[in-house]
């Protein structure tokens, strides 16, 4: 039994972490520490209680790491974990592995230790690269590991392991196992933000224990956490104020917190373990049986004109007929539900008030489409037809802009009836607004795409500027929620550049590709 | 030790059959799974696996209803699917190690093993060579000794040359013939070359209709007075393509040098010739239907064991 669980976990956890993108993860992870405590010169401040930061010593590293690592990890390691059983599913592996004797709780077990260690990994990279962080800055020489890593341990690591197990839930519900499930956590991570900062068994309660600290010598400070970024504007008179923190004292209560997080994971892999399939095509042949076809032939009725009209415009040109080609490529493979819910949402943009038009359909129709742009950039490359792909066209003069092209039609079509409407209502600026984001949505997916070659890069970025951007109406507003404010900013400008430049480093990685 | 299969059938779509009421018993030996491209044979290689289950009818190992319960035959299979992945970050000793482990096989002699099937499929000198480095004929041999180390009783191979060079395809059909005796072995492919020398005995099917399973003396056998040498103009192999099964066919400076399946003599300059399998597997692959096969049965083909 330990013997085929450690060499499942053996095998799939060297098999990731000899990757080159699993280095490329430990560096920009290192990068996120250093970042994470800067210099008081660098003119921002990360995190700031009560309007303090500790010096950078042992204790105050170790204990804000963990509040970093606490709140970011959960998001970062799921996206970089979940695809172990994918991977064996896609590449023909579990064809050798459903043949054995192997159970599926030997097999659930020995994937959540790979996705556990190689998160283990991370933090003992980020950790390491705290240390060098506190010698770096030098406000305190004195490398104490415990202070350093015992918040690792009991705050970060019960984490991880749930972050571990989660990721392995999502893989065997069939639904949850690709794009959808990346976007449905990232809404679940962002519910439990929230309860994680206000929980006093956890980053709650080192929060609460710094406040008290400072409390102690200044009772009048302003009681507010900071934890993100904080331009020097923003602190108070006479820059950031420093305090020497002792540590984090720890009571019982952190045992019982880690007893109910290591029962969660139990729990989550149990659950696991029932919905894994074994790679049982009969399991898939069930799924597939539930497709509603009589609505689907319905719709296929409906929308054959319009697509014969289609194919009928663009065949006179080989360009127009690969850009053809290349949306149906976007568009193929997604369920009869998706259609319909654009439909509904382009009838949406047409009949709501302007300003539900802004902020609650526009922005709903472009997140419907993640998963619909998420495949740019890297699809020849994971169906390995890249080979034929790129010797049939010129990939980058002719392939590359009939994507791009085909993109920006898609984002258009999806948002048009919004367009129509502020054309009609003279709201030229919000027209132009929502075309440069139209605009912004293919090319960001092309980079991530042909950068990362993988779809979930662009899955989580757009999701997480979706959120921050036209749902918080902060400066990453692509939509132009409010249009007062995206003026001001100059946002379609800004955007165009930006996509400009996605552009221009999608097509040098495309070049470097095909080198 | 025995493999039955009852009834098998398998269904996809609304009507399509992949298999279609498949009844064979199988004993220790070769059995060699001859059939065109799309006949059906992963389908049975796949259900057989426990891979994939079955619309309707049962499998038996040693009397154990394999569909019901295929942990039964687990621990004594081997299979190698027509096409599979592999952890190409490990090294092959590294992977097949693994795969050991998740056969249950102990520690200690899965290493042995290991060692001892790379030296067999000339692996040793790469073994520590991570397996993105592999060429196609180099892990499709990684395959075959994943598929041998556990030492199974039922040993199921998938198209396995594919990939292979002359050379290795020989090594290959040696090994599976020294290994034959005590266990099942079914080699499915749609090369005759690949079993005509090693199978004990030949299923041939189409369409997922098991159409022959005799040894190949019998298919040989039943074929003696069907097949035809002739030699013919451009113009006529054009007609006799569309009346016959022509199995060969060969230009030479006087016309092509054809042979033909048919119970009677096509041409009058034809000539009885001694079969191949590769006839055999033509002919029966050649007909439509089971009415068809029914009546050529009747002539010729009468006493084939299916």
């Amino acid at each position: 039994m330990l013997n085929t669980v450690y060499h499942c976990w053996r095998a799939d956890f060297l098999d990731r972490v000899r990757r080159r993108n699993y280095l490329v993860m430990l560096i920009c992870m290192a990068v996120v520490t250093l970042v994470f405590f800067p210099p008081d010169s660098s003119g921002y401040a990360t995190i700031l209680i009560g309007g303090y930061r500790g010096i950078y010593n042992s204790a105050w590293i170790g204990a804000t790491l963990a509040i970093l690592n606490v709140l970011f990890l959960p998001i970062i390691g799921f996206y970089l974990i979940k695809n172990t059983i994918e991977r064996d599913r896609v590449r023909g592996i579990s064809e050798l592995i459903a043949v054995t004797p192997i159970t599926k709780a030997q097999y659930i077990a020995g994937k959540w230790l790979s996705n556990f260690t190689l998160l283990l990994g991370v933090l003992l990279f980020m950790s390491l690269t705290a240390i060098v962080v506190q010698l770096w800055h030098g406000e305190d020489y004195a490398i104490n590991l415990l202070d350093l890593l015992l918040p690792q341990v009991l705050y970060v690591l019960p984490i991880l392991g749930a972050t571990a197990a989660i990721a392995i839930l999502f893989e065997t519900i069939k639904p949850l196992r690709g794009g959808i499930g990346n976007v449905v956590y990232f809404f679940i991570w962002i519910g439990l933000i929230v309860n994680i900062v206000s929980d006093t068994s956890g980053v709650g309660g080192i929060i609460e224990q710094i406040r008290q600290a400072i409390t102690t010598f200044d009772p009048q400070h302003n009681g507010n956490t900071m934890i993100g970024i904080a331009l020097s504007d923003d602190f108070n008179d006479g820059g950031i104020q420093t305090f020497t923190w002792s540590g984090l004292s720890y009571h019982p209560q952190v045992l019982y917190s880690i007893g109910l997080v290591m029962a969660f994971t139990g729990v989550v892999l149990a659950l696991a373990t029932v919905s894994f399939d074994r790679f049982s095509k009969l399991a898939e042949q069930a799924i597939a049986k539930g497709t509603n076809s009589r609505v689907q032939r319905m719709l296929t009725r409906l929308i054959t004109p319009a697509a014969r009209l289609f194919e009928v415009a663009c065949n006179h040109f080989s360009f127009t007929s690969l850009v053809r080609q290349e949306l149906l490529l976007l568009a193929r493979g997604r369920s009869v539900w998706w259609y319909l819910a654009i439909a509904g949402l382009l009838l949406a943009q047409l009949l709501t008030p302007l300003d539900t038009l802004r902020t609650v359909v526009l922005p709903a129709s472009w997140l419907l489409c993640v998963l619909v742009f998420s495949p740019m950039g890297q699809r020849e490359l994971q169906s390995g037809a890249d080979s034929l792909i790129f010797n049939c066209v010129s990939p980058i003069k002719q392939q590359f802009p009939a994507m791009l092209l085909a993109g920006l039609m898609l984002a258009t079509f999806v948002v048009s009836g919004g367009l129509l409407r502020f054309f009609v209502a003279g709201e030229y600026f919000s027209l132009l607004m929502l075309l440069s984001g139209a605009l912004f949505i293919p090319s960001l997916a092309l980079a991530c795409g042909v950068l990362t070659r993988t779809s979930r890069t662009f899955e989580v970025i757009f999701t997480t500027l979706w959120y921050v951007g036209p749902l918080n109406r902060s400066g990453a507003d692509f939509i132009g929620v409010d249009p007062i404010a995206s003026q001001q900013a100059n946002s379609p400008v800004i955007f165009g550049v930006i996509s400009i430049i996605l552009l221009v480093v999608a097509v040098l990685g495309r070049r470097w590709q095909l080198r | 030790m025995q493999l039955e299969i009852k009834n098998l059938s398998q269904q996809y779509g609304k009507n399509k059959l992949a298999l279609d009421n498949i009844n064979l018993t199988i004993s220790p030996g070769i059995i060699g799974l001859l059939g065109p491209n799309g006949a059906g044979k992963s389908s049975l290689m796949r259900i057989l696996a426990s891979l994939s289950k079955p619309t309707d009818g049962t499998v038996l190992w040693q009397g154990q209803d394999l569909i019901k319960d295929p942990s039964c035959l687990r621990h004594e299979l081997g299979y190698l699917p027509q096409s599979f992945g592999v952890y190409e970050q490990l090294t092959a000793q590294e992977f097949l190690l693994y795969l050991a482990a998740i056969k249950g096989m102990p520690a200690k002699q899965a290493a042995n093993k290991v060692d001892e099937l790379l030296a067999l499929l000339n692996l040793s000198d790469v073994a520590r060579k991570q397996l993105k480095g592999y060429s196609g004929g180099m892990r499709q041999r990684v395959g075959i000794a994943q598929a041998l180390l556990n030492d199974p009783k039922l040993l199921i191979v998938d198209e396995p040359t594919v990939g292979l060079d002359p050379e290795e395809r020989a090594r290959f059909r040696h090994l599976l013939s020294d290994m034959s005796g005590d266990r099942i072995i079914i080699l499915s492919t749609h090369i005759v070359s690949d079993i005509e020398s090693i199978a004990d005995k030949i299923a041939i099917i189409n369409e997922g209709k098991l159409l022959a399973f005799a040894a190949p003396e019998q298919l040989l056998e039943q074929m003696a007075k069907s097949v035809w040498r002739c030699v013919v103009s451009h113009d006529e192999v054009k007609n006799l393509r569309h009346q016959y099964c022509i199995s060969h066919s060969v230009r030479r400076s006087d016309g092509f040098h054809i042979n033909i399946v048919s119970p009677n003599q096509p041409l009058p300059s034809a000539v009885n010739v001694q079969p191949s399998l590769e006839d055999a597997f033509l002919f029966y692959t050649s007909l439509k239907n089971t009415a068809e096969l029914a009546s050529v049965g009747d002539d010729t083909l009468a006493a084939m064991p299916c």
